[in-house]
């Protein structure tokens, strides 16, 4: 009977589960075009043949057009193959649960977990076992993906414009500067920029550099000691003079001490006075200050 | 919020590196942060008037530092001490 009562109480909990998926709204509405027919109508420029075509000596082989014309049908041709067969890509990563996080894992594991319980109620408790061992395992398949692959998905994006952009521009060019084997070689690399090899490179080489420019920042830093009492109080009387400037005055002073006179001036004067770790040091910003503003310290 | 960020060298005493921190409050502000980074003692402050009390440090032996009676927590984390990476908490008496 506890059984039979698990299995109407699974059962309810999947059927609600479905019911809240098929209510929910699709990620992609449905082209209005058919991307095969389209596909199939641009292959004359996709075959090996295009490319023997370009070399051909008479334009009439080449449907009419000169090198550069055809150059530049094969090749958006080729993007936009790519572009189509990029969406199917993104749209079968969709399919797979990345974008609707978990959902779809657990409607399985529930309903073949329901349907276990209906036909033998000796089961249900292997089956209702394995399922949170199964969902566990769902869970941190799809946390993860929910959590990478929306970033990788925009580097995609982000990584085929930017060569998209230099393709495009390249394509004004005369065939003598950009021929069809570099446009060919710049083909693949959009195809890469499209593919999650090449994102997660992107990825990386991103977080290289950010932790590389964040190396050069600590090894820049003023390194600080501890300085006598008579030195520090003098710096401390420069450094609270200093906060009291004006802009103008700011600016004066730093052209004087020869620091930047950008938007963090007043961090950069202060800079210049922790810097200062020796009496005579000190003494030239003392000076100068007083030259500027009669001020002594 | 304007910050300044130093260093110090990993090899110092707990007393001289907050000797370093309270004359360094003096000139730019407040301690906001402590850390390492490059081998070195990282020293975060808000750029604006010096504290009238300044930091105090202690080791801690927690990663979340205990309350001091009178005293507000500044900020804690990863400090080199005589050479040794070691958890401190910097700590500002209350003003009366």
């Amino acid at each position: 009977m506890k059984h039979q009562k698990a299995a109407i109480l699974l059962l309810a909990f999947s059927f609600l589960m479905l019911g809240g998926c098929l209510a929910s709204l699709t990620a992609y509405p449905d082209l209005s075009y058919d991307a095969g027919a389209e596909l199939k109508s641009i292959e004359s420029y996709l075959s090996a043949e295009a490319i023997t075509r370009y070399d051909a000596a008479e334009d009439v082989q080449r449907n009419g057009m000169d090198k550069k014309q055809w150059r530049n049908a094969v090749v958006n041709a080729r993007i936009r193959a790519m572009d189509v067969l990029f969406n199917d890509f993104q749209q079968d990563l969709y399919q797979e649960g990345v974008g609707f996080g978990i959902s779809t894992d657990w409607i399985v594991l529930a309903l073949s977990g329901a349907g276990a319980l209906i036909s033998s109620a000796s089961t249900a408790l292997s089956a209702a076992s394995s399922g949170v061992v199964g969902a566990k395992a769902a869970f941190d398949r799809n946390a993860f993906l929910d959590k990478t692959m929306p970033t990788l998905l925009a580097t995609m994006v982000a990584q085929r414009k930017d060569v998209l952009a230099t393709i495009r521009a390249s394509l004004a060019l005369d065939i003598d500067e950009y021929p069809l084997t570099l446009a060919l070689t710049d083909l693949d690399h959009y195809y890469q920029a499209g593919t999650l090899p090449g994102a997660l490179t992107a990825v990386a080489e991103n977080a290289g550099s950010v932790a590389e420019e964040a190396d050069d920042r600590l090894k820049s830093l003023l390194v600080v000691s501890a300085v006598s009492p008579g030195l520090q109080a003098r710096r401390e009387q420069a450094a609270d003079f200093v906060k009291t400037l004006n802009d103008v005055e700011l600016r004066a002073l730093a052209g004087t001490l020869k620091v930047p006179a950008d938007e963090a001036m007043l961090g950069n004067l202060l800079f210049a006075i922790s810097s200062a770790q020796s009496e005579a040091a000190f003494d030239v910003i003392a000076q100068k200050i007083r030259i500027h503003f009669g001020e002594e310290f | 919020m304007s910050t300044a960020t130093v260093a110090t060298q990993p090899d110092l005493s707990l007393r001289k590196l907050q000797l370093i921190v309270q004359q360094q409050e003096g000139i730019f502000g407040p301690l906001t942060q402590i850390s390492t980074g490059n081998g070195k003692n990282v020293l975060e402050f808000e750029v604006r008037a010096r504290p009238k009390v300044r930091a105090v440090l202690k080791v801690s032996d927690q990663d979340q530092p205990a309350p001091r009676k009178g005293f507000d927590l500044v900020c804690h984390g990863d400090c080199f001490i005589a050479g040794k990476q070691t958890r401190v908490a910097a700590y500002r008496a209350v003003e009366k």
